[in-house]
């Protein structure tokens, strides 16, 4: 299925139903809904095609609590739940639910107040400082909403940031950096600074950055945020072919729901408790 | 931990982030160590020079003048006329003058009016009504007799070696005198000719010279550099001397150069003079003091004559002496002497009678003495009184040997024939005591001493215990030296100050650039980098920073001192030659040298503020949490 022909259908679905509703009302309706049975054949896989594998991360009565002067701040209250290794999970949330606070603590930039999160054998939750990076370095990938790509440096070395992090190899890191700008569509814009490329663009590059270090699991806030409805869409392809073709979990904090519907799994916050 | 080379890409590119910032922080922490740096390049340069002129002069000698006064031994006649027991004492003095006189007289029978010859020096106070010492009579016998005797009681040896015993390396190199006849004087005979004038009246004329001559006789060592003329040839009876440079340039008949006139023409001037300096001749009159009375007698009789050519009633002397011509130097002769036989005895009597009181004063003795210019001496000035930079060097680093004083090369007066030497005039045997006791409250003794440790030199010249000090003889050696000291000492104040400066501004362009690169920290640190691979690359921001203040700062240095070396060198070379006497009339008096260990200083100092400055801000920003950071940026 096309992407950008299954945008003109939307398109034309929609034209034919504000075209039909100020007469027969019925008809019209009967247009979209006609259209939207069609969407969750294309975008939605069934369950019985969804990557099944072993528990990649664990989360256990996981509690994170912030100090604002002399109040004390809850985002997250006793969550717990497992991600298993190869699948897609959205994140979903009102603002200040305590998505983002998660996805963090997830990573390991940040330490629960209580509770745990355990990767393999390994709890987040009790490693130093310097053990931490080495987690972020070599098992998470982070996309952000605003991309974060360094603006003086060419593209293909803000690909490698990561790699010089990991002290990869030079020639490694450069021929993984290719490859990755194929896979990403981008290996045309290799010299290019960021300020010569598209939103989108820029997000397929902080994509691509993320899986330099080939992780385990890529967390990405709000990746789509930052860009329009088409762009949206070739990222989330983006990360469906990551988890199809490398075995990638894929976690995605977003508010948009179009987006937590094509996930294998959704988990919802309110309020910092799961919904 | 991050690769160096991969931290120092990620560190470029902060600097390219805050170009303007960057470059407003590096110029002026640039300006001010640029400032500093073209200082050292500047003064490197001066010193190299001046230890390249050095081995020209003197100034790679430390001499001291170690000089013993006669004011504390010696006896002031001045100040007692009104004491009760000199006055006794010169009283008793006149009258056994006059007892011996009176004496002798009727001996030889010689008239003898003491009243007249010997009249009473002591008076008496109009107000206390004591017997004081009239001051007219201070320079009589009787006074000079009793004031010469308490000089030589009161006069202690001056060993020099016993006053040097403590400083190890202190070597003494000669006593260091003018140069004085033991009878009579010496006098430069201006356009070859003799000084004509006369002083006093009666018995008592003298001739007064107009040109009196500084000669001192100075260690050949010592001399050397100085001396220009090499074929000087010391068999002629010539008596070689170096001149200071301004009377060389007059005895060689050249104009003085105009303030305005250039360093060529100034450089010129002096080789010209140095090569020249072997054509320079003077001649100096020697007269003992018989010699000298007795030709003061003959110009005032002469005189007497013809401004009586015309007087009838005048009556000539009966013994008319000759006068010698004035380019002579010669004996006074007898003209003519009508005197009879009664006359001449009186005569002979007359010296009898002042042999058996001590009052004669021998057979008349001269001598013209040829000299001959063998080199040349620094002026103290040119006399123009104009500020330029030829003065200052000359004033602060040349090397002189005597102010405005002839100088005779000691091997080189040695290098005479004996019989060629004119002995009468160097042949001053008088004992310390004797000298003392005749150049009365002002005497003085000096010696030439040289030091091996700079630090006993410094040491001496502090030391004045109200009877010997010391002075700094013929360079800048020690001057130099402690302008060395003061400029390191200097340099480090000036570098502190700048350091301090340097750290407040470098501090606020990395504070700024880390608090501003919190989120880009952030992302660093949730793709993998760890607190050390953040603090690494601001190290090496900091660094490159640092590196463009070098640059700037080596490159602000050397253009100012490039543009002070253009604009000063020939002046500074033309004053140097004539400071340090420079044989060598091609070297060059430079005013910019790379080669000083301090710009690696100045280097140091750089790097140092810079890390200080960095310290804070890149510690703070590494503790800081990257969650707040990114939330706060989105």
């Amino acid at each position: 299925m096309n992407i950008d022909k299954k945008g003109g259908d939307r398109q034309e679905a929609v034209e034919r139903f504000i075209q039909a509703f100020d007469g027969d009302r019925k008809a019209a309706i009967e247009t979209l809904i006609d259209y939207v049975k069609t969407v969750p054949a294309v975008v939605r896989k069934p369950k019985a095609q969804r990557p099944t594998g072993s528990v990649l991360l664990s989360v256990k009565n996981l509690t994170k609590t912030y100090k604002l002067g002399k109040q004390h701040l809850t985002v997250v209250k006793d969550v717990s739940f497992d991600i298993y290794e190869g699948e897609i999970v959205a994140i979903t949330g009102a603002s200040g639910s305590g998505k983002s606070t998660l996805l963090h603590l997830m990573g390991g930039l940040d330490k629960p107040t209580s509770g745990d999160i355990f990767i393999d054998s390994t709890n987040l939750a009790r490693l130093s400082d310097r053990k931490l990076s080495m987690f972020r370095r070599q098992t998470v990938g982070y996309v952000f909403q605003f991309f974060y790509l360094q603006p003086f440096l060419r593209l293909k070395q803000n690909l490698e940031v990561p790699g010089m992090f990991a002290r990869a190899k030079r020639k490694d890191r450069s021929r993984h950096v290719t490859e990755l700008a194929e896979k990403v569509g981008l290996q045309d814009r290799l010299q290019h600074f960021p300020k010569e490329l598209s939103g989108g663009q820029m997000q397929r590059a902080a994509i691509a950055r993320a899986l330099l270090n080939q992780p385990r699991i890529i967390l990405a806030d709000e990746p789509t945020g930052n860009l329009d409805s088409k762009n949206g869409e070739q990222i989330i392809r983006l990360f469906e072919s990551i988890r199809d073709e490398l075995g990638t979990t894929v976690v995605i904090i977003t508010h948009d729901e179009a987006i937590a519907n094509r996930a294998d799994r959704t988990i919802r916050l309110a309020d910092g408790r799961l919904a | 931990m991050i690769r160096l080379s991969d931290a120092a890409v990620l560190a470029y590119t902060k600097l390219r982030v805050h170009k303007i910032r960057t470059g407003i922080a590096v110029v002026i922490a640039g300006l001010l160590f640029g400032l500093i740096a073209g200082v050292i390049i500047v003064a490197q340069g001066i010193f190299s020079s001046v230890d390249r002129f050095s081995e020209e002069g003197l100034n790679n000698r430390t001499i001291v003048n170690v000089t013993r006064s006669g004011g504390t031994v010696g006896f002031n006649e001045f100040e007692k006329t009104t004491d009760k027991a000199f006055v006794t004492e010169v009283e008793a003095e006149h009258k056994a003058i006059v007892d011996a006189k009176q004496a002798a007289a009727r001996k030889f029978q010689v008239e003898y009016a003491p009243e007249v010859e010997d009249p009473s020096p002591i008076g008496v106070d109009p107000i206390t009504k004591q017997k004081i010492i009239k001051d007219t009579s201070l320079d009589s016998q009787a006074v000079q007799n009793a004031a010469e005797r308490h000089r030589k009681n009161q006069y202690s040896a001056f060993d020099i070696n016993e006053y040097l015993k403590e400083f190890s390396s202190a070597k003494v190199i000669q006593k260091f005198d003018t140069v004085t006849p033991k009878d009579g004087q010496i006098e430069l005979m201006r356009d070859g000719k003799e000084s004509r004038d006369t002083v006093g009246s009666g018995s008592r004329f003298a001739l007064q010279s107009n040109t009196s001559l500084t000669l001192s006789v100075i260690d050949g060592s010592i001399a050397k550099p100085f001396v220009a003329n090499t074929d000087f040839d010391a068999t002629k009876g010539e008596l070689p001397v170096i001149i200071p440079y301004g009377q060389a340039e007059q005895a060689l008949k050249y104009k003085k150069l105009p303030a305005e006139a250039t360093m060529d023409e100034r450089l010129e001037r002096l080789k010209e003079v140095r090569s020249r300096i072997g054509e320079v001749t003077a001649s100096m009159c020697y007269r003992n003091t018989a010699s000298s009375s007795l030709l003061a007698q003959a110009i005032a009789q002469d005189k007497e004559i013809r401004e009586n050519a015309q007087n009838a009633a005048y009556v000539k002397p009966k013994r008319i002496y000759a006068v010698p011509e004035q380019e002579s130097c010669g004996a006074v002769t007898v003209a003519s002497d009508t005197r009879t036989d009664a006359e001449k005895r009186q005569d002979e009597n007359r010296v009898l009678f002042e042999k058996e009181i001590g009052t004669y004063l021998g057979e008349p003795d001269q001598k013209k003495v040829m000299l001959r210019g063998v080199g040349i001496s620094s002026d103290v000035s040119d006399g123009s009184g104009q500020w330029s930079v030829s003065e200052l060097v000359k004033s602060l680093f040349g090397s002189w040997l005597a102010y405005e004083s002839w100088v005779i090369p000691q091997d080189m007066l040695e290098a005479m024939p004996a019989a060629a030497r004119p002995d009468a005039i160097f042949e001053n045997n008088d004992t310390s005591a004797d000298e003392a006791a005749s150049q009365g409250f002002y005497f003085y003794q000096a010696y030439l001493v040289e030091f091996g440790d700079k630090d006993e030199a410094r040491e001496i010249l502090k030391r004045f215990d109200g009877e010997v000090f010391s002075m700094p003889f013929g360079s800048s050696a020690l001057f130099v030296d402690e302008v060395k000291q003061g400029f390191v000492a200097g340099l480090q104040w000036a570098a502190l100050i700048v350091g301090v400066v340097a750290i407040i501004i470098l501090g606020s362009i990395i504070g700024r650039t880390v608090s501003e690169g919190r989120r880009e920290s952030a992302v660093f640190r949730a793709i993998g980098a760890s607190r050390g691979d953040i603090g690494m690359i601001y190290g090496f921001y900091v660094l490159l920073l640092a590196g463009r203040v070098i640059l700037f700062t080596a490159l602000l240095g050397i253009a100012a001192a490039l543009t002070v070396e253009m604009l000063f060198w020939q002046d500074a070379t033309t004053g140097a030659r004539l400071a340090y006497a420079a044989s060598d009339t091609n070297i060059e008096f430079h005013l910019f040298d790379l080669w000083s260990p301090y710009l690696l200083w100045i280097v140091g100092v750089i790097i140092a503020a810079s890390i200080i400055a960095s310290i804070i801000p890149i510690l703070l920003g590494a503790r800081r949490n990257p969650i707040k950071d990114m939330r706060n940026d989105t």
